[in-house]
């Protein structure tokens, strides 16, 4: 087949053959590992993600007769008890199968366990710890269309919030994404019951021969620990000890009957299936003729991020003198604080906002000589503000360039800023945008011409919007080439002691010529 | 007929060229600076910048501009309304630092443009048509006067002869022309050396009184001829003895000056620094 080491045409063919079958066979060899590979995490379904189904999406969401199990799950989990849970993934006529599985507390940031291989080859966790898997070595050997896992899951120490798993399941046909069937399920385990948390903000509010009550629950909790109903507890100051005046459903309670200005103490506590709960704190409170609840307290968001509050006057001032009014402010009813008071109109702007982007609840009440009366209460969503202009703004002229630098602005509007804007002034004019959407603290101006003065200013930029520009800074990149002419030369740049030592040897060499000349003059003479 | 066809082809052939060299004469006088050269010295801060540009008229067709650009930013810019010369120069302090991108180009007021640049680098930077010239022009100067100081030392010991002989009323033994020759041939090198040195410093600062190097050439160049002058047959009549003592001191003293230059210069090119 060969022919002076030069191959043949048929030894070029086989050649070709041999390369055309390696690099099938590399194609195939791809394939497999292609098909074989760990899926991403995070397909399982919960809120805020995809499933499988996104890639594998010839068929619909639990298509068909297969399905995805997780069993083991307890109705309410012990904290930190391990259990053992089985998953299977049910999908007849497929080669291969595989799962993921997660778990979401239902609030938020709360912790979820950790999950323990009891198949170390044929489950893997993913990195995050969130995620626990088939693997790729895990995906064969189903029986009749089932293929099962054992896993472990250990609960959480602290047992506060409920726990939803979300699972998905596929069944696949072979290679590809093509043909694949896609399940998923979710189930949720309860934290273990107790008893009520202590009741918050109760609040007492004089009234003519009553005290209305008021408290709060807090704003979650689990199934288990749901108040059915609370328990009131009250006592004359006078007669001593606490005793149980009613057991009501609501939050709120109006007792009537009272002597005006006899002083009543007050506590709550909450009652479920475990028993009741902790005392609230205590508070005392004295009936008397003082003025019922502003009428229709309204607020609104005001210029400049400000809050502006208006209500009408009450029904009845009751008996007393001096009619103000007093406003409340706080992040929840329960944590209230003055911020307003003597205020003998009834409209307030509250421009004290510590931060936006969060729900302010304010109380009004009015008041006279007879004491506090009764309060209204809104509350509102604030929303965020355009950020303050960003701080320690320097422009730094280099060779070529301006550098600009900034940090972030001391008030971000209550929104994480998004970009900065940069701004440019040539020689007084209008500020002109130079570049923006920048997502870091500095900027190389590139664009600008030696000689000329140029000012910066930044904005900072949340979702509210485009806040205040920083105070202009200046810049002027120095004309670094300056033309030469012949009189640039500066008698200080000529060398001295050079140009006297120069000097020096010359009148040394001329005076000794000198007086070669004048003795040769001399003997010319003399010889005449 | 044969030659009268082949005439013919060759008018034709040399009317056509005529008449593209008369419609073509105007596109092919507009043309880039044939040469830019830059030599940037570091230590002095001073570019200088040679343009070449060799047109018939050079009121119409001119380097209309020249700008320096450094890391790309315009550093300066030089606008022309006529050429002075083919070859003309541009100096300029320029503030740039090691690292430093510079570009320089060179417009012509018709068309063309014709650009150079380089990265600033410590000591003598060069660039362009002519780079590295100055550089070998250093390395002659100094070569050149170190011959130069060679030979007058080389003339010393013939010289000594005579001012022996004449201390000791003997009769001199040494070939006068040889020591003379040996001695223009210093004089002449030292002359030669020293239109390398202008030329050096005309590429680089300009500024040819502002160092103590070139004062230093300027006496040695002066002595040297003092020097030759004091053993001139004008000043026979006023002894031998005294115009060979003369000589030799001023012989001496030249040398010495001569040594000291290019300790100077040696120093100022940064190999003895």
């Amino acid at each position: 087949m060969r022919s002076n080491g030069i191959p043949t045409l048929g030894a070029r063919r086989l050649a070709a053959l041999t390369l055309l079958m390696l690099v099938l066979a590399l194609l195939a060899l791809a394939m497999l590992v292609g098909a074989y590979m760990n899926h991403p995490p995070g397909r399982t379904g919960a809120p805020g993600e995809g499933t499988c189904q996104n890639c594998h999406g010839t068929y619909m969401l639990n298509y068909g007769e297969g399905c995805v199990m997780v069993m083991g799950i307890p109705e309410t989990y012990e904290p930190s008890c391990t259990y053992t849970l089985n998953v299977s993934v049910y999908s007849p006529d497929m080669e291969r199968w595989c799962f993921e599985l997660t778990i979401r507390p239902v609030v938020p940031g709360h912790p979820i366990g950790s999950f323990t291989l009891c198949d170390s080859r044929g489950t893997c966790i993913s990195e995050d710890q969130k995620y626990i898997m088939s693997s790729r070595y895990g995906c064969m050997n189903a029986v009749n269309g089932t293929r099962c896992w054992e896993i472990k899951w250990t609960a959480p120490s602290r047992a506060e919030s409920d726990l939803t798993f979300y699972g998905v399941g596929m069944g696949e046909d072979g290679g590809g994404t093509d043909g694949d069937c896609v399940y998923t399920c979710s189930m949720t385990t309860l934290a273990p019951p107790r008893v009520p948390d202590r009741p918050a903000g109760l609040l007492a509010e004089a009234g003519a021969g009553c005290v209305k009550l008021t408290w709060w629950m807090p704003e979650w909790c689990p199934e288990g620990w749901t108040y059915s109903s609370y328990r009131i507890y009250w006592s004359d100051v006078s007669s001593g000890g606490l005793r149980m005046l009613t057991e009501v459903n609501g939050t709120s309670y109006e007792h009537m009957g009272l002597a005006n200005g006899h002083p009543y103490r007050y506590q709550v506590a909450g009652l479920n299936r475990m028993g009741e709960g902790q005392l609230s704190e205590m508070v005392t409170c004295a009936p008397a003729d003082v003025p019922m609840a502003p009428r229709a307290l309204e607020a609104e968001v005001g210029t400049g991020g400000s809050v502006r509050l208006y209500w009408q006057d009450p029904t009845a001032w009751g008996a007393g003198s001096g009619r103000l009014y007093t406003v409340l402010r706080g992040e929840h009813p329960w944590e209230m604080a003055v911020v307003a008071q003597e205020l003998s109109s009834p409209s307030w702007v509250d421009t004290t906002l510590p931060v936006h982007n969060m729900t302010y609840h304010y109380m009004v009440r009015a008041r006279t000589t007879a004491g506090d009366g009764q309060v209204a209460m809104v509350y509102l969503d604030v929303p965020p503000m355009a950020p303050a202009s960003p701080v320690s703004v320097e422009a730094t002229a280099m060779s070529g360039r301006v550098e600009v630098t900034w940090q972030p602005p001391a008030d971000d509007g209550g929104d994480v800023v998004c970009h900065y804007n940069l701004y440019r002034t040539v020689s007084g004019g209008a500020p002109q945008l130079l570049a923006e959407r920048l997502s870091v603290m500095c900027y190389n101006d590139t664009s600008c011409l030696y000689g000329t003065a140029y000012s910066y200013s930044v904005t900072a930029a949340n979702m509210a919007g485009e806040g205040a520009m920083s105070t202009p800074v200046e810049a002027q990149m120095a004309l670094p080439a300056t033309e030469l002419q012949p009189v640039d030369l500066d008698l200080g740049d000529v060398p001295l002691p050079a140009v006297g030592a120069v000097a020096a040897v010359i009148i040394i060499g001329a005076v000794m010529v000198g007086r070669l000349a004048l003795r040769s003059r001399a003997n010319s003479r003399d010889d005449e | 007929m044969r030659g009268g066809w082949t005439f013919a082809a060759l008018g034709g052939l040399l009317a056509l060229a005529a008449v593209l060299l008369v419609l073509g004469s105007d596109t092919a006088d507009a043309h880039a600076p044939e040469g830019l050269t830059l030599v940037f010295d570091d230590r002095t801060d001073v570019m200088t910048i040679t343009v070449r540009h060799n047109v018939k008229d050079r009121t119409t067709h001119y380097v209309s501009s020249i700008e320096v650009w450094v890391n790309g930013g315009e550093a300066y810019e030089r606008p022309y309304t006529s050429q002075s010369a083919g070859t003309f120069t541009l100096r300029m302090r320029l503030d740039a630092k090691e690292g430093d991108a510079v570009e320089v180009k060179a417009f012509c007021v018709l068309e063309g443009v014709k650009e150079q640049s380089f990265t600033v680098e410590p000591g003598i930077n060069e660039a362009g048509t002519n780079a590295g010239r100055v550089g070998r022009v250093v390395m002659a100067h100094a070569a050149i006067q170190l011959g130069a100081l060679a030979l007058a030392v080389a003339a010393m010991p013939g010289g000594a002869t005579f001012l022996r002989a004449f201390r000791t009323g003997t009769a001199p033994k040494g070939r006068r022309k040889l020591h003379a020759r040996i001695g223009m041939a210093a004089v002449a090198l030292w002359v030669l050396g020293a239109l390398g040195g202008i030329y050096i410093v005309y590429m680089t600062s300009g500024m040819f009184l502002a160092s103590p190097h070139g004062w230093l050439a300027i006496g040695t160049v002066i002595l040297a001829a003092i020097s030759i002058g004091a053993s001139s047959p004008r000043f026979k009549s006023a002894g031998y003895g005294t115009r060979i003592t003369t000589h030799a001191v001023l012989g001496v003293l030249t040398a010495l000056v001569a040594a000291g230059t290019i300790l100077l210069g040696l120093m100022a090119f940064g190999a003895l620094a």
